[in-house]
């Protein structure tokens, strides 16, 4: 009974993360149209919403891939995961607060894996699949899409120039509502899925599912897309200007092929069942676009500071996770520990939110 | 180690497949509009078709590569 109890607490908490995970890259699909003014942000951020929720259906290889190849389920219990997702939701609040595009699946993923190693040791972590599944896809994809997106936009830059810019950039605008459309699907089939992954793995972890090959519930899929789509909603307008107007100014050409090669990597790797970080990909095909057009208009101290980011995400989430999970345990794991942590975690929570909606830096949908 | 545990045929199709869409979309989506685009004067009506031709087949190969990434089991 304890543990149903911290079963569905912890659903609740996986559905926040994805939640704060789609109002955390709402910029990487919106971020250049935005800037380029193909789209008004609200009518972005909408269209991203609702496409995300549709992309959650499409495929379930990345899910597939979380609950089964990251860490031994049948050695944790849903209070390890419980305390997993909440040092993926802090990391995910404080980065949002500085502005920085970090990856939300890193977030989670180190989260998880640091709840893991100081709960049931470094036996129930599975090094090959997160070696394998995700530091090698995280160091190759971003580098991949820059390098599409600087060959991409070197050739647009050939192919229109002395054309009249004006006529070209409309119909480059029209054309970035299609790749961030792209992007927006791409970004529900493989971010929506994390969390259905690690909801899959609770359950499975609680004993709810079994077999060689359990499948994502109906449910787990309904509400994970919801939760996505809700958050994407709400615009993570911080981020969505750091990606759209700080690492380069970005011209409508560029906007496309940034958004054309985000999306291609995505869907190619998600149809691998990697659970790489759409915004890694989507940033570095920001840089991309910016060092095809001219490598030193890009803010590369901007850039400097997002890669700190990305290096810190997975050891500081998984700190993070340790420590509530330490908390959790000296409060006692059987229902106690987990409730009073999630309660403690909650107002952390809205307390930030909270603050930086009242800070003087204040950003809003006028400010992107 | 890194040879045995990461699936290196699955991530060559991965960078195979997106440059290729990549640079392959974004040429075909300008050319085109670089050929219906009126400039000084307006498109021959040839110029117009070709023009229409190369943003459809843009638009074809991103439907293609969906379909066939979500239906590849």
């Amino acid at each position: 009974m304890g543990q149903d109890i911290v079963l569905v607490l912890l659903v609740a908490v996986a559905l926040a993360f994805d939640f704060t995970n789609g109002f955390h890259d709402t910029a990487n699909a919106m971020a250049t149209s935005i800037a380029t003014r193909a789209l008004p942000p609200k009518v972005a951020v909408g269209l991203s919403a609702t496409l995300n929720f549709v992309g959650a259906f499409i495929s379930l290889k990345v899910a597939a891939t979380i609950a089964a190849n990251i860490v031994d389920a049948a050695a944790i219990t849903p209070t390890i995961i419980l305390a997993g997702l909440l040092g993926g939701i802090f990391w995910n609040l404080l980065t949002w607060r500085l502005g920085l595009p970090s990856s939300s699946s890193h977030a989670l993923i180190g989260g998880i894996v640091g709840a893991v190693l100081v709960a049931a040791g470094s036996g129930a972590v599975f090094a090959d699949g997160v070696v394998g599944k995700v530091l090698v896809p995280a160091a190759v994809a971003p580098l991949l899409c820059l390098g599409a997106a600087a060959t991409a936009t070197f050739i647009v830059y050939r192919l229109i120039r002395g054309r009249p810019r004006e006529e070209l950039h409309r119909g480059f605008r029209l054309g970035q509502i299609a790749s961030a459309s792209l992007v927006s699907l791409a970004h529900g089939t493989n971010d929506a899925q994390k969390t259905m992954g690690v909801i899959t793995l609770a359950l499975i972890s609680n004993g709810n599912l079994s077999g060689p090959h359990p499948g994502v519930p109906a449910w787990v899929v309904v509400s994970a897309a919801t939760a996505i789509a809700l958050g994407t909603y709400t615009g993570g307008w911080r981020i969505i200007r750091t990606v759209g107007h700080r690492i380069t100014g970005l011209e409508p050409p560029q906007g496309f092929a940034a958004e054309m090669s985000s999306a291609a990597t995505i869907v190619s790797a998600t149809n691998a069942g990697f659970p790489l970080s759409t915004t890694h990909v989507t940033s570095g095909g920001v840089m991309g676009a910016g060092v095809g057009k001219r490598a030193r208009d890009v803010h590369w101290d901007v850039v400097a500071r997002m890669a700190t980011a990305w290096v810190l995400t997975l050891p500081a989430a998984g700190a993070l996770a340790a420590v509530f999970y330490l908390v959790t345990r000296a409060l006692g794991t059987d229902v106690a520990g987990p409730l009073m942590v999630s309660a403690l975690a909650a107002v952390g929570a809205a307390a930030l939110y909270v603050e930086t909606h009242r800070s003087r830096d204040r950003v809003t949908a006028a400010d992107v | 180690m890194l040879a045995t545990i990461v699936d290196w045929t699955a991530l060559w199709h991965v960078v195979a497949y997106s440059f290729v869409v990549s640079v392959a979309v974004t040429t075909l989506f300008t050319s085109g509009l670089v050929l219906v685009e009126p400039g000084d004067r307006p498109p021959s009506a040839v110029r117009r078709a070709l023009g229409g031709l190369l943003l459809l087949a843009s638009f074809a190969l991103v439907a293609a590569g969906l379909y066939v990434v979500f239906t590849t089991k």
